[in-house]
């Protein structure tokens, strides 16, 4: 391949600005500190503490609306935990244990005082260390959103390759496929699943999580139908997004060049084209993740599994103030991880985006 | 432009391949612990879908544990009661013994009540079970004031313990409902932990430590998700230990709870009126069902002058208004049954029972009488419960409108509680949700009848029902003076019953025996009734 064509092609980055081949003299702890600087000079970490260094002050707000916005919602966790049979004054008791008597910022700050220490309080409803429930739980979700995003993406940007390069019938099933992935809801998918592949045809359980410590094989059994589920949608999304982003790609002039220079088809679509269109479909991955924060929650209660969405779904229904708190910071947590892997993705793929 | 080559059918191949290999090298259906069948001893496995977490610690979670019929299904499996609610319900012979061996009032004004205790038992951390663990327990619950039901009992003088294995409870006022107080329903007084939890509740956290049959075992137990029930090394009777391990399995959604009753990932599985239909047409599946709650409406202002609803003959009419029979069948279930009573255990009426008939002639005719002929406007507020609650409302609705009155219906959700009760004190509305958990005349009175009950918003006391009372708390057999009670509320219209609920069990009827739910418990049934239908 010639020196043009390969330019066009891979289009090469350079390392960095060029410093004109300026230089000057160095102390010794100048020197000793140089290999530290070119680290911090790398992409990859400056994207990566810009990213850590946001999530503090996001922590801070996120934790105070959630204060805020709970405290809005009508009810009494004293009520809601004693039942409708509990007499005024031990709801006012329990209320008092519970610290519910004291102002809002008051209750914020004794909660953030026990968070800055790794201490997220004790569920008001299970008595458990809000971090073990959270610790137990966390691992669930984890598995559920990792498995549906290798397989939605695996399968979306294979599907999404082939629609794009083949079109005709495929490209519109493809469009069909998507209009259904986006307008059928996960927990209906979920419960026919459940329906067809445990209650008629026994291949997956219907409910219920093994932990992989337990049993790699069962913990894959286990999550198979859940993932599927979510992963419908999925799918879809990623299908559509790369097949766009593929006949972009396609028609660009750098493709024309290759095609022209004699690449083969398959390096074209699979090392050049799909490279380039990995960008957007890296996007919409940190998207769908987030989204998909959400998706578990339902899916989780379908499935019975215990993950951060049924704890949550509990929580909130039992007006489990300390435990919301607690998972409304993993979920915090979560979005900035999943925004620092995309942000991190994005500067390996395409070394021209980098921290202005 | 063609890209695949024959690496597509390999691809394809591979996860055909990889999808079966998964299928094959898992046992079928059988998530969570994969415990259902049998786990190696000679004694099988029971797998039972709740809704609601199991107890660990009858006082604990803040709430008391005990807030609905899922956890009691398993309460008795790790915390034996004192006193045993048999099948045979609140009657003389329906009590039965179990911690203690018999019990009593010494004197006839039912203030001092007295249990022997059975000896050689422990609880399942080692700790002895006597009358000084018992004494510790009473004490706990009253006064931390723990749990809805803490306030069963009401003026506690002393608990002594004149030897190792007799306790002597003292009250400042009559309560003959003690004997049930100390029974496993409604109540955590009965359900005595080990004074090592009594001392610090955290232990019991995802763990048990009580003198049942069996104990919570904590490295199988993920709280909110499964608990795993082992034998208890230390109980007394090894031959009520009738399965291996006990398998409890959370499962929130009634559809996914029958699912997992299908695949046979549990074989007991606490139903849903939602679901019953369907249960009923699966093979091998037997429903269990028994009368759980009274349903309807509590007519808050029924002595407020200003309101339509202080006149009898219109509380009245609102009754005869309502086709019971239509609204249970459609809102409680097709195994409910109509009432014109609050459903309670010994004051059970079978003339309050059928008190109202459907009659809206009657209804516009007693109308009339109180001067509503041209119509009237009653504000109600619903609690939205499932799929009862507002639809019950609704129901109701729809059938006071055929006799002229109108009925101004605001729905809000059960965490709204505290507004909730806080609008009905002030009289915003006339009328609110009823749901009568079963259990003795005396509750309900005090719940509903008497000032400062949590449903008495109005602090509304009616004379004749005083009277009773104190007639019955000092009477050799109360029985009568509490029917006469019911019967009473029913004449007065002083509610609006609908119909009694039923719980539901759903049983996988070639895998275990002996689930009950008989009406005279209330439509529940406890686990460690339960053995293996084989034998």
């Amino acid at each position: 391949m010639s020196e043009t064509v390969r330019n066009y092609v891979t289009e090469p980055v350079s390392a960095g600005p060029d410093r004109g081949g300026q230089t000057r003299p160095r102390s010794s702890w100048g020197r000793a500190a140089a290999p530290f600087r070119a680290f911090a000079r790398l992409t990859i970490v400056r994207v990566a503490t810009r990213r850590l260094l946001l999530a503090i002050p996001l922590l801070f707000v996120v934790s105070i609306l959630t204060e805020i916005l709970v405290s809005l919602i009508p009810g009494n966790p004293g009520y809601v935990l004693l039942g409708s049979t509990a007499t005024p004054s031990q709801v006012a008791a329990l209320d008092q244990r519970l610290g519910l008597t004291l102002p809002l910022y008051e209750q914020y700050w004794h909660w953030l005082r026990s968070a800055l220490t790794g201490n997220l309080g004790t569920s008001f409803y299970t008595g458990q260390p809000v971090l073990q429930a959270i610790q137990s739980s966390i691992w669930v979700t984890i598995s559920l959103m990792v498995g549906t995003l290798v397989i939605s993406l695996t399968a979306g940007v294979a599907l999404g390759v082939i629609s794009a390069v083949r079109g005709g019938v495929l490209a519109r099933f493809l469009d069909a496929f998507a209009l259904l992935g986006f307008a059928l809801p996960g927990f209906w998918i979920g419960a026919e699943l459940i329906r067809i592949f445990a209650v008629k045809l026994r291949l997956f359980p219907a409910v219920g999580y093994v932990s992989f410590g337990q049993s790699p094989a069962q913990w894959l059994h286990s999550l198979f139908l859940p993932v599927v589920a979510l992963a419908f949608g999925g799918i879809a999304f990623f299908a559509k997004q790369t097949r766009e982003a593929m006949l972009d790609a396609l028609g660009s002039e750098y493709i024309t060049m290759a095609r022209a220079s004699g690449v083969s088809a398959r390096a074209i679509v699979w090392r050049h084209a799909l490279k380039n269109c990995l960008v957007r479909v890296v996007t919409v991955l940190g998207i769908e993740a987030v989204f998909l924060i959400s998706g578990t929650v339902i899916i989780e209660f379908v499935f019975g599994l215990p993950g951060l969405g049924s704890l949550a779904a509990t929580a909130a229904g039992n007006h489990d103030i300390i435990m919301m708190q607690g998972v409304v910071v993993v979920y915090t947590l979560m979005v900035v991880a999943i925004n620092l892997i995309v942000d991190v993705a994005y500067s390996l793929l395409d070394p021209r985006v980098g921290v202005k | 432009m063609r890209v695949f080559h024959s690496g597509k059918s390999r691809y394809a191949a591979a996860s055909m391949l990889a999808v079966v290999a998964l299928v094959a090298c898992s046992s079928g259906g059988s998530g969570g612990s994969g415990d259902s069948g049998s786990s190696g001893s000679s004694q099988p496995v029971l797998t039972i879908g709740v809704t609601e977490n199991p107890l660990t610690f009858p006082g604990d979670n803040v709430t008391g544990g005990g807030q609905g019929n899922q956890a009691e299904t398993t309460s008795t499996l790790d915390y034996a009661p004192l006193i045993n609610l048999s099948p045979a319900g609140d009657t003389p012979t329906g009590l039965t013994p179990w911690l203690a061996t018999s019990w009593g009032y010494i004197g006839t004004n039912y203030e001092t009540f007295y249990m022997n205790l059975r000896q050689g038992v422990k609880f399942s951390n080692g700790q002895p079970f006597n009358a000084a663990a018992v004494k510790t327990w009473i004490e706990y619950v009253y006064h931390q004031q723990l749990g809805a039901w803490a306030a069963d009992i009401t003026d506690l003088k002393s608990v002594t313990t004149p030897n190792p294995y007799k306790v002597v409870i003292q009250l400042g006022v009559p309560n003959p409902s003690m004997p049930y107080i100390f029974a496993q329903r409604d109540s955590n007084y009965g359900l005595p932990a080990c004074p090592a939890a009594v001392a610090n509740p955290s232990i019991t956290n995802d763990a048990s430590c009580g003198a049942g049959p069996y104990e919570v075992q904590q490295s199988s137990t993920v709280t909110g998700n499964i608990y795993t029930f082992v034998p208890n090394p230390y109980y007394y009777d090894k031959s009520a230990q009738k399965w291996s391990k006990v398998v409890a399995k959370v499962i929130s959604t009634p559809s996914s709870m029958l699912a997992a009753l299908q695949t046979g990932e549990i074989e007991v599985a606490v139903g849903d009126s939602s679901t019953v239909a369907q249960a009923q047409s699966v093979s091998n599946v037997k429903v269990v069902e028994g009368f759980a709650a009274a349903w309807g409406l509590n007519l808050v202002k029924r002595a407020a002058g200003s309101s339509p609803l202080g006149n009898v003959l219109v509380r009245q009419a609102l009754n005869y208004a309502v086709d019971r029979a239509a609204i249970t069948n459609a809102v409680l279930g097709p195994g409910s049954q109509p009432t014109s009573q609050l459903y309670n255990l010994d004051g059970l009426s079978q003339q309050a029972n059928n008190y109202y008939s459907y009659d809206p002639a009657k209804a516009k005719q007693l109308l009339a009488q109180a001067g509503y002929g041209n119509g009237l406007t009653i504000s109600v507020l619903e609690v939205d419960l499932g799929d009862i609650g507002t639809t019950l409302g609704q129901a109701i609705a729809s059938y006071w409108a055929k006799v002229g009155v109108t009925a101004q219906i605001t729905s809000l959700p059960p965490t709204d509680v505290a507004s909730v009760a806080a609008d009905l004190k002030t009289g915003k509305y006339d009328a609110t949700f009823l749901a009568a958990p079963s259990g003795p005349m005396q509750f309900g009175y005090k719940v509903t009848f008497v000032p400062g009950g949590s449903e008495d918003y109005l602090n509304v006391s009616d004379p004749q029902l005083d009277a009773l009372y104190q007639t019955a708390v000092h009477a050799a057999n109360p029985a009568p003076y509490w029917q006469q009670m019911n019967l009473t509320i029913a004449e007065q219209a002083d509610v609006l019953p609908v119909g009694w609920g039923d719980n539901y069990y759903y049983v996988n009827s070639s895998k275990v025996a002996g689930v009950m739910a008989p009406d005279a418990r209330e439509g529940l049934s406890f686990a460690s009734e339960w053995y293996p239908a084989s034998g």
